[in-house]
């Protein structure tokens, strides 16, 4: 039963590392831009959970106990330095709706952003409700990452978890095992946190932050939309989109997984990315970076997605025709290390000998029924495919190529998804695509990107149709000229 | 080619410039496609529908589970195997004239599946001799669960749907000792409107979480021509979108392209994809709620799935003493074992999943402890008191008891706790 006291640990546990993390953004990004508000409260929340899990790390590795007053003593002193700054000087959240006043919109767009609001609101609701009733539900939840979290938080430290041969050398003194000793801890330490300050290890109230990890998905996701260029409701709209994909909500009601975490971190990084590669602010680039840094941290892929900001890079800062030969380059490479390589050599937390690498063509099938055919995630592969055409169809008649940032965010998402359907198609993993056990996890770890590139596909969609219409020359860049989107009273024409 | 940058001087009727009114036209026809290739094969326009035919519940026959009539309904109990099964009076119709089930009751959330089972008699050639009807084996089709609508079930495109139908039985799994109550089944003849609410009836449907509902979740229209959601949501906004891309082409002189039409289009049906998943989550909210809410960890866990290993690790977590107590865990379940290492944890389980069930026996040291959970190869040598596995593995072991003095704990009979001497 969740007592009043439980409920009061649970929202200092969720809101200290966010107050921490909100403080620290907003010290960081810049006063005036549009959803800067949710752009704070949304990175805050991500950069709040990796300070506290990296603040865990540090004070066990100096050998010092992961008690209650222990771990509290650095974040509360980071975050009485930010309060003391911000009230020394001070500077404004920003507005609401992201530099756009309510009475400016048109009624219906009011009605129907509130409508949308309401529904990812009761939505978020509801899964506080289900995440706080239901004990641990889901396979490798209890199976390898649960398991680390009721130790640590029973022992107050950090004790290794090895795997089984390793445990029986030791006749498993001092060490414990389970099922893949070897995963990134980010996850488990948070549900540590979550014992540490409930006083005990409930196993339903410590995945609470995964309700508040899609809470703050929406948020950055807004941010970075209106800041795209998006208007208040386009921008809402694909919050909701974010907020009901199935693959995302399954995940939230059913937390204690960590591909939710790696995507939204994932989506974090490569929406600061864009802005980086557009307006080079260095606070973008530092957003980007410690986002797509965390990504091994959470998941042994995340080093992969790391890797897949090499191709975006190279395309954002060399020619193309540079860019492209240094990628042929890394696929001849990459290829001719997986021939050559000896067999046991690790990748990414799995030898080359067990990934067993050739085509598994019978896999493509049900990869595209995962993205096309079953309702995991809505439309979101059509959409991104009729965008994709429409904006490469628009691109030839026009004779326009991609924008620079376009570009380099499509070069990152292309590398990941290509690795993906690498992973699906040429390993072992193909058994997981053909009985649907792993490819919808995988790609929940890319899908709240691709949404935010469909975001941006859009709106350069729209920008040149709109000013192509009107006779204009489109601008080299996506500018703001979409921010009036959906609005009557400038619609194109 | 098409002419991108067209000049809007033709004057236009205000009214032909809201762009609502070509949002609402683009849906219709959307709707429309969705008739077309869901609804219409389904509906035998040309014949005249006879009457439907409907049981009222009291005039069924239980062939399985107890039932006791209460006006014209049946309150059903189902057996201890979870089943009940009744049976129509029947003296034969013809199944292609009769093609919407509905069955009329409460309670029926509380079941797990139904299953529609049925005979049919082909009726002899008029052309060729034969001598007596051909009768089909029993028939099977499992309905999907019911939806957000009264339970109405298209059975056009159920393979064996067709012919005389002269036997005709509708058998139901739930929890053991469940009651339901019917009130009627009906078979009706396939109209457009009945077709409609068969469709959206089963647009919407939830199951309880499993443990697969973490891998994907896909939505399927059993029996249906386009056979998931999706599909027929992307027939919806592909026919909407190509309607109102004609009409733009057609009209880009007077029309310019409105954003709002696409979007709030593709906005729709994105929206008629989330409705009934979201409907399926209230419905897994409230089953949380009546399973969890208001109770203690400990009822939490002992109303779990996995009742019965909480329970026998409850029970021998004194034997164990202080954490950490190295425990292995010898088992050929899966679940069983995953789930028994997760309860024991802070203690120091171990077990090796993918691997044999117990390590060499000079891996084990005395003071270990060995939990035996059923299926098992590990078996107990009572005269030698030995715990014994493959290739004449053996240790000497006693079973613990949870209590000094008491029986040797057995848990619900999934297992056993040992010692390792």
């Amino acid at each position: 039963m969740t007592t009043a006291m439980d409920t009061l640990r649970v929202l200092a546990a969720l809101g200290l590392p966010w107050l921490l993390g909100a403080l620290a953004v907003h010290r960081l990004v810049a006063p005036a831009l549009p959803g800067r508000r949710a752009l704070v409260l949304g990175y805050g929340f991500l950069l709040g959970v990796l300070a506290l899990t990296l603040c865990m790390r540090a004070l066990d590795h100096l050998g010092l106990p992961l008690r209650v007053p222990v771990v509290l003593a650095p974040l509360l002193l980071l975050t009485l330095a930010l309060g003391v700054l911000q009230w020394w000087r001070p500077r404004a959240f920003g507005a609401a709706l992201g530099g756009v006043g309510p009475g400016t919109l048109p009624r219906w767009q009011r009605l129907l952003m509130a409508l949308l609001v309401a529904a990812v609101a009761l939505r978020l609701a509801g899964f506080w409700l289900e995440v706080s009733w239901r004990p641990l539900f889901p396979w490798d939840a209890y199976m390898h990452w649960a398991t680390k979290a009721k130790v640590w938080a029973e022992a107050q430290a950090l004790l290794p978890f090895v795997s089984y041969d390793d445990w029986l050398a030791a006749d498993g003194a001092g060490v414990y095992t389970d099922n893949h000793p070897d995963y990134p801890i980010t996850t488990p330490l948070l549900q540590t946190w979550m014992a540490l300050l409930l006083g005990r290890f409930d196993d339903a109230l410590v995945n609470l932050p995964w309700v508040a990890l899609l809470g703050a998905a929406v948020l950055l996701l807004f941010a970075q939309a209106r800041r795209a260029g998006a208007g208040p409701l386009a921008a809402v709209v694909f919050c909701y989109l974010l907020a009901s994909m199935p693959m995302v909500n399954l995940q939230t009601a059913l937390a204690g997984y960590a591909d939710v975490f790696l995507g939204v971190f994932y989506l974090a990084a490569v929406a600061a990315f864009y802005h980086w590669s557009q307006t080079r602010d260095w606070r973008d680039g530092l957003l980007a970076l410690a986002c797509a840094a965390a990504c091994p941290l959470i998941k042994n892929e995340g080093l992969f997605w790391l890797l897949s900001f090499g191709p975006a890079l190279a395309v954002r800062s060399l020619p193309w025709r540079w860019s492209l030969a240094l990628l042929a380059s890394a696929v001849a490479l990459g290829v001719a290390a997986l021939l050559l390589a000896p067999a046991d050599t690790s990748l990414a937390g799995h030898t080359l000998a067990r990934l067993d690498v050739h085509l598994r063509a019978e896999a493509l099938q049900p990869l595209l029924e995962s993205w096309f055919v079953h309702a995991n995630w809505h439309l979101l592969f059509w959409l991104l495919a009729a965008l994709l055409a429409a904006s490469l169809g628009l691109a030839g008649v026009m004779r326009r190529a991609w924008p620079p940032s376009l570009a380099a965010v499509g070069a990152a998402l292309g590398t990941a998804v290509a690795l993906f359907l690498v992973l699906f198609l040429f390993t072992g993993y193909a058994g997981g695509a053909m009985r649907h056990t792993a490819d919808n996890r995988i790609m929940l770890q890319l899908a709240p990107a691709l949404l935010f590139f469909c975001l941006l596909l859009w709106l350069w969609v729209y920008q040149l149709s709109a000013k192509t219409v009107a006779g204009e020359t489109p601008a080299p860049d996506g500018g703001i000229g979409a921010r009036a989107l959906l609005d009557p009273s400038q619609s194109p024409g | 080619m098409i002419d991108l940058k067209p000049r809007l001087h033709n004057w236009m009727p205000p009214l032909l410039r809201a762009w609502w009114l070509w949002w609402a036209l683009a849906l219709g026809v959307g709707l429309w496609a969705v008739w077309l290739v869901e609804l219409r094969p389904r509906v035998d326009a040309a014949a005249l529908p006879p009457a439907a035919l409907t049981w009222d519940g009291a005039e069924m026959r239980v062939l399985q589970g107890t039932g006791s009539r209460d006006g014209p309904a049946l309150a059903l109990r189902l057996n201890a195997k979870g089943r009940a099964t009744v049976r129509m009076p029947t003296a034969g119709f013809a199944a292609g004239q009769h093609r919407l089930l509905r069955l009329r009751g409460s309670r029926l959330d509380a079941l797990r599946g139904m299953r529609l089972i049925w005979q049919t008699e082909t009726p002899p050639s008029p052309v060729f001799r034969s001598r007596a009807p051909e009768q089909s084996p029993l028939l099977r089709h499992e309905l999907a669960p019911p939806g957000w609508l009264a339970p109405t079930w298209d059975l056009g495109t159920v393979t064996g749907w067709r012919d005389t139908v002269t036997v005709l039985a509708l058998a139901l799994r739930g929890p053991p000792g469940q009651t339901v109550v019917i009130r009627a089944l009906s078979l009706a003849p396939a109209t457009t409107a009945g077709a409609a609410q068969a469709l959206v009836a089963q647009w919407g449907y939830w199951l309880p979480w499993s443990q697969s509902s973490i891998n994907f979740y896909r939505a399927d229209l059993p029996g249906r021509v386009l056979g998931f959601r999706v599909p027929v949501a992307v027939l919806f906004v592909a026919a909407a979108l190509a309607a109102y891309g004609l009409l733009w082409l057609a009209l880009r002189r007077r029309l310019p392209f409105d954003w709002r039409v696409a979007g709030g289009i593709f906005l729709l049906g994105w929206v008629a994809l989330d409705a009934p998943w979201q409907w399926s989550l209230w419905q897994q909210l409230a089953a949380t709620r009546a399973d969890y809410a208001g109770k203690s960890d400990r009822q939490k866990a002992l109303a779990g799935l996995d009742a019965g290993v909480y329970r026998l690790i409850t029970d021998v977590r004194p034997a164990l003493g202080p954490a950490p107590a190295r425990v292995f865990i010898a088992t050929g379940s899966e679940y069983l074992g995953l789930r028994a290492a997760y309860h024991l944890y802070p203690h120091n389980p171990y077990w090796p999943r993918g691997r044999p069930q117990l390590p060499p026996a000079h891996r084990l040291r005395s003071g270990d402890f060995v939990l035996v959970l059923r299926p098992t190869r590990v078996r107990f040598d009572a005269q030698a008191g030995e715990l014994v596995w493959r290739r004449g593995q053996r240790v000497a072991a006693e079973p613990v008891a949870a209590e000094p003095g008491s029986e040797p704990t057995a848990g619900d009979g999934l297992g056993r706790l040992y010692r390792v001497l």
